[in-house]
Parts: structure tokens; C-alpha cells; sequence
């Protein structure tokens, strides 16, 4: 299909009236998510899934699209406004953004923060225009050793999406993989985990997993540490003017605008990415090539710029890997690809060429959606810093609801209900340990194809592990692995050896 | 004294993935690790259960270190007794609520328990506890049920 012919068909499909409502609702819900803090856009898409049953496919994922980077604008409102980071990826944004704001300079940051998303949200639908086909096409040679090297490749890298110290999130992530293997083995059908329990037979759901880690987990720990402190928010730019930068500010944005969407959509496409680290990379590149470093934390706007261009950027690109190769890159992808599943859809090099207008329609949204977005916040800004107001004693329980009846309606069973509940105590056993449900979570959807992809690799090979060396592909990301693991163990004892080295410094 | 709470729950985290690793090891080799020389639906559960009970043991060191040494953990905010009844009101009135629609339908379950977390737990005012009960319960039944079709438990009369 040639990219014209692409393109007109994703916007033929993302502007039908549906699909241009289910995109406002996502980028809205998605943005009153970013500004409350605590409920993230894994959780919420966890509990909208219900929602979606009843919808297409395209609509689904172009509603939980919008969802996911509209979550990344409103977590900058409350990030530059109040100095609490909306959700994971804006807590960059306080350093530079919240003092711009103290500063007087408010409307400038939220501007910034808006229109350096939408660039960055525009230019990354434009590389994905200009790569999607190619990956497409490198992808449809993955046959099961290079789907299982991805898949290897995926799992050291998914923790370095944890929160917590790296080594908290492997542990995280070993037992994502033992949650994998509960159910019917993929080859002998031999029971595993199952204790006779036929509910069991068919593992656990990644949907009531997802909804109980993450939703029922938040609305635990929210109550068990419930504070009375009142939100105070600095004034909202009561004119739209106020929201414009200048050209100076123009100036100053306009390459951490360009260096954080580039990082953003490279770190997007990576497995363990995504928009919290590519806007950790960001802040961090911006520091270094300034001229002035020492502007940095005092309310230097390529600070702001930068970082949310990055993590507006990385979100949208997570949706490649997902759809092309049908891996995901982090927890918010693990509950997206339970959605396709839901439909019936398997995303992977073939969604390309059997509904290339749920491809090219998504990547459309995203431009729609992102102009909504910039649309949307301009005069709504007041509206989603009054949501802060809301007493978490009214959003709990309602939440709480929401989750059981999202559960139940999945299978129309309660047992699923009493899972999402029993995960969400692990979930929040998990906060108090310092460990990170996200990468259980990844770790859990790469589990099963992990499994399936090896046995059949060692069928193709007939029992010889040598089949994934002998293979271009496969044995580079195996060597990419390796590379990874090395790196990630000698990193740093060097660091620590620069640390203790006598110097002038 | 919060920061000795936060290392002793880190401890408990380590302390029951090792349990898990044990006991996933356990299970894997019990269900055999290799068939005719090709990996047995045991050898991954052995594999990942041996990887969890290292890194857990691990993490288990650098912890008792961090509590002998002074701690390099950070300090997080201690629950108080509040916050523990919360959690559990917040999962006895759930876990009720699932089991109590099957036989009085999803309406009268899910009013009395929005009902009981809001004015039990929460201790918001009446006036608003009922307001906010009646509207969220009127607005997932009609949503769920009337438009979206979910056969949520009717109740039975």
C-alpha cells in the first residue's frame, strides 16, 4: 500500500463521527487522569477495557490511544501548577516547570509543555509514516526464533522500567514470568499451578490481572495512606494569550523540542522505554549541552519543552512495537494488547496488510487527538486543576465500582472479581515493598509468547538451540541481550570506580 | 520510627519472593524438567523460581546491610491504624459486594456498598455519601446494563 493511499485511509477512518468522539473522550478522560495523581493511564485503561467490549477494534484502541497521551498532557498542568506530577513521565516537569510558574510565568510553561507535545506528537506521526511500512516488512521475516529473541531481548530490557532499584524490578519480573506459566502447558497440556482448580486451566487473565495490580492496587494504597493535606494550586493564565510563549522562548525550545521528540520516539520503540525514561533522557540531554546548566531547577524552559516532547513522543511510538510485532513495551501496551486480544485481534506483522485501517487509523488519531488536546486544554485548564478537589474519599469508591463491575463483565463471573481483588492486595503488598508491579506486569504478557516461541523455534530447529544463531535477526538481538546484561552489570562499577578516584573534582 | 517500618517491609517483599521462588522451583521440578532431551513443562517454572529466590536472597543482603548500616533507604510516609482499617473495610465491602449481587442483584449491592465506604470508611457527609451513592449507582446501572449490555445480576424480585 503505498503511504498516500496509507494515510487517506487512516484519516477516513479517524474522522468518522465515532471515532473522532471515542478520540475526544480518550483525550479528555486521558487528561483528567494525568492531573489526578495516583491514578495513572495503566490503571485507567485497565478499567475502561469494559467500556471498549462493545466497540470496534479501531475505535477501542483509537479511544485507549488517546487515553495514554492525553494522560501526558493533563500530568503536566498539575506538574508545572502544583508541583505534583499528574502521573510518572511529568516528574521531570516540576523541576524547571512548577518554578517557571512560581515564577509568574505559568501560562508560558503550560504553552510550552501544549505545544511542544503537539510538535512532537505531529513529527512522530510523520516517522511513523515514513518507517511504519519498512518495519512492517522487516517484521513479516520474524518467524519463532526471532519472535522468541525479541521476546528475550524484551525481558532485559523491561526492567529498566521499574521504579524501584533495578534489582527489585527483575524480581518483579521473574515472577510475572512464574504468573505466565499458571495453566495448560502450550505443548503437553500438562497441568501447572493449577491445584485442580479448573478456573485455573486457562491461567490468569491479563485483563483482571491488569485491573487489580493496578486499579484496585492504587484505590489500597490511596486509602491506606490517605492524607487531608489541601491541594494548592498556583492561578490558572486567566487569558488565552497568557499560554503563548514568546519568540525568545521559541528560540530556546525549539532544539529540546527537535533532541526530545528524536529520544522520545527512538526510547518508545525499545521495550522497557516509554515516556517516563525518554523524558528522564531528555531533561538529562538538555542539561548537558546548555551553555548554561546552572539554569536548570531555577526555571529554564527547555527543561519543560524538552522532557514533554520526549514522553508525548515515546507514547505514541510505544503503539509500534505493539501493533507491528505484537510486543509490548511496558505495563500501559501489556493492558492495550489485552484490548486487541479482547477483539480478537493479534496484533503482529500481519495486522499490517489484513486491517491496515486499524494501523494507519490509530496513527491518524494521534494527530487529531493531539490537536484536541491543545484545543481542549487551552480553556479547560481551570476545570481539570478543580478536579484535585474531588475528596479521594468520593473517587475511591466510585473507582472501587467501576473495577467490579469492569471484572465481572468480562466473563460474567464473579471468581474474576475475587481475583482482581486478591491481585489488588498483591499490588499493594508489592508498593509497600518497594517493588514495582509494571514489570510483573510486561513480564507476564512476554511470559506466554516466550514459552510458545521457544518450543517452536527448537521444532524448526529439530531440538537444536543453534537455530537462533543461525539466524541474522535473532542472533543480533540475541548479542544485543548479552549486550545489555553486560552493560547493565559493569555500568556501575564503573561509575563507582569514577566516584572513588582521587581527583582535583 | 518510619524508616525502620519501611525497611522491614522491604524485607517482608524480599523475604515472600523467595518464598515464591522456593516454592515455584519446588512445583517445577516436581512436574519433571526435561522430555526426551526437550525442555518439560517444569524446566521454566525450575529456571525462573531458581533466578527469583537469588535476586530475592540478594535483595535480602543489601537490605539487612541498609538496617545495620543506618539505612541508604529512603523514609516513606507510615500508614496509621485508619489507614490499615480503611484497606481492609475497602476489601471486605468489595469482595461483599461481588459475592451479595449474585442474590440481590448488582443495584441493591452496589448502592450499599458505595454506601458503606463512603459514610463507614470515609466519613463523608450523609447528605452527600447518599447523593453521590444514588447518582454512581443509577449511572453504572444504566451505562452497563441499558446501553452497553453488560448481564450484570438483576435483582430477583
Amino acid at each position: 500500500m503505498e503511504l498516500l493511499d496509507a494515510l487517506s485511509l487512516g484519516f477516513a477512518t479517524a474522522l468518522t463521527p465515532m471515532n473522532l468522539l471515542y478520540c475526544l473522550v480518550g483525550v479528555f478522560i486521558g487528561t483528567a487522569v494525568g492531573v489526578l495523581p495516583g491514578l495513572g493511564p495503566t490503571a485507567t485503561i485497565s478499567l475502561l477495557l469494559p467500556l471498549t467490549f462493545q466497540m470496534d477494534a479501531t475505535s477501542s484502541i483509537i479511544m485507549l490511544a488517546g487515553i495514554y497521551y492525553g494522560a501526558m498532557y493533563g500530568g503536566s498542568i498539575t506538574s508545572i501548577l502544583v508541583n505534583i506530577p499528574g502521573e510518572a513521565a511529568s516528574i521531570v516537569t516540576c523541576i524547571d516547570g512548577h518554578v517557571m510558574a512560581k515564577n509568574g510565568r505559568a501560562g508560558t510553561a503550560l504553552g510550552i509543555a501544549a505545544f511542544g507535545s503537539l510538535i512532537a506528537g505531529i513529527a512522530t506521526v510523520i516517522g511513523i509514516v515514513l518507517i511504519g511500512p519498512s518495519l512492517a516488512q522487516a517484521a513479516l521475516k520474524f518467524a519463532s526464533p526471532e519472535r522468541f529473541a525479541l521476546v528475550v531481548f524484551g525481558l532485559t530490557l523491561v526492567t529498566f522500567i521499574s521504579t524501584s532499584s533495578r534489582l527489585r524490578g527483575i524480581m518483579s519480573a521473574l515472577a510475572g514470568l512464574i504468573l505466565s506459566t499458571v495453566g495448560l502447558d502450550v505443548v503437553s497440556g500438562q497441568q501447572r499451578f493449577t491445584y485442580e482448580i479448573p478456573y485455573l486451566l486457562d491461567g490468569v487473565n491479563l485483563v483482571i490481572l491488569a485491573m487489580g495490580l493496578f486499579g484496585v492496587g492504587e484505590v489500597l494504597a490511596d486509602a491506606a495512606r490517605r492524607t487531608d493535606d489541601a491541594v494548592v494550586a498556583l492561578p490558572v493564565p486567566s487569558r488565552t494569550s497568557d499560554l503563548l510563549p514568546s519568540r525568545e522562548d521559541w528560540r530556546l525550545s525549539g532544539w529540546p523540542i527537535a533532541r526530545g521528540t528524536v529520544l522520545g520516539f527512538v526510547l518508545g520503540l525499545l521495550p522497557g522505554g516509554g515516556a517516563m525514561i525518554a523524558s528522564f533522557a531528555s531533561y538529562v540531554a538538555e542539561k548537558k549541552l546548555s551553555r548554561t546548566p546552572e539554569r536548570f531547577g531555577r526555571g529554564a524552559i527547555e527543561g519543560v519543552a524538552g522532557p514533554e516532547a520526549a514522553n508525548n513522543a515515546a507514547a505514541q511510538t510505544s503503539f509500534i512495537p505493539l501493533l507491528n510485532l505484537g510486543i509490548p513495551t511496558g505495563a500501559v501496551m501489556g493492558v492495550v494488547l489485552g484490548a486487541l486480544m479482547i477483539h480478537g485481534v493479534n496484533p503482529g506483522p500481519q495486522l499490517y496488510i489484513e486491517k491496515p485501517e486499524l494501523f494507519w487509523g490509530v496513527v491518524a488519531s494521534m494527530v487529531i487527538g493531539n490537536l484536541m488536546l491543545v484545543v481542549l486544554n487551552v480553556p479547560l485548564i481551570g476545570i481539570f486543576v478543580r478536579l484535585l478537589r474531588v475528596p479521594a474519599g468520593l473517587l475511591s469508591p466510585l473507582i472501587l465500582l467501576v473495577c467490579i463491575v469492569g471484572a465481572f463483565s468480562i466473563n460474567n463471573n464473579v471468581l474474576d472479581v475475587l481475583v482482581m481483588f486478591a491481585a489488588g492486595l498483591v499490588g499493594l503488598l508489592m508498593k509497600k515493598a518497594v517493588i514495582d508491579p509494571a514489570p510483573l506486569m510486561v513480564a507476564f504478557v512476554l511470559g506466554t509468547m516466550f514459552e510458545s516461541s521457544l518450543h517452536q523455534s527448537l521444532a524448526i530447529g529439530y531440538g537444536s538451540a543453534w537455530v537462533f544463531l543461525e539466524r541474522p535477526i535473532s542472533a543480533t538481538l540475541l548479542g544485543a541481550s548479552v549486550l545489555v546484561i553486560a552493560v547493565s552489570l559493569i555500568a556501575p562499577l564503573l561509575v563507582r570506580r569514577l566516584i572513588d578516584a582521587p581527583g582535583p573534582n | 520510627m518510619p524508616f525502620s517500618r519501611d525497611l522491614a517491609h522491604r524485607v517482608a517483599g524480599s523475604l515472600a519472593m523467595a518464598g515464591i521462588g522456593c516454592w515455584a522451583a519446588w512445583e517445577g521440578r516436581t512436574l519433571g524438567l526435561f522430555v526426551l532431551g526437550t525442555p518439560a513443562p517444569g524446566l521454566f517454572p525450575f529456571i525462573f523460581g531458581c533466578m527469583l529466590l537469588v535476586m530475592a536472597l540478594l535483595c535480602l543482603i543489601i537490605d539487612i546491610a541498609a538496617m545495620r548500616g543506618g539505612g541508604a533507604a529512603p523514609a516513606v510516609p507510615v500508614d496509621d491504624r485508619s489507614g490499615l482499617t480503611r484497606v481492609a473495610g475497602y476489601l471486605a465491602v468489595g469482595v461483599g459486594c461481588a459475592i451479595a449481587m449474585q442474590w440481590v442483584g448488582f443495584v441493591l449491592a452496589a448502592f450499599v456498598a458505595l454506601l458503606l465506604l463512603m459514610r463507614g470508611f470515609e466519613r463523608m457527609p450523609w447528605k452527600v455519601s447518599l447523593l453521590t451513592t444514588v447518582g454512581a449507582t443509577s449511572v453504572a446501572y444504566v451505562l452497563f446494563v441499558r446501553l452497553l449490555g453488560v448481564p450484570l445480576p438483576a435483582m430477583p424480585l
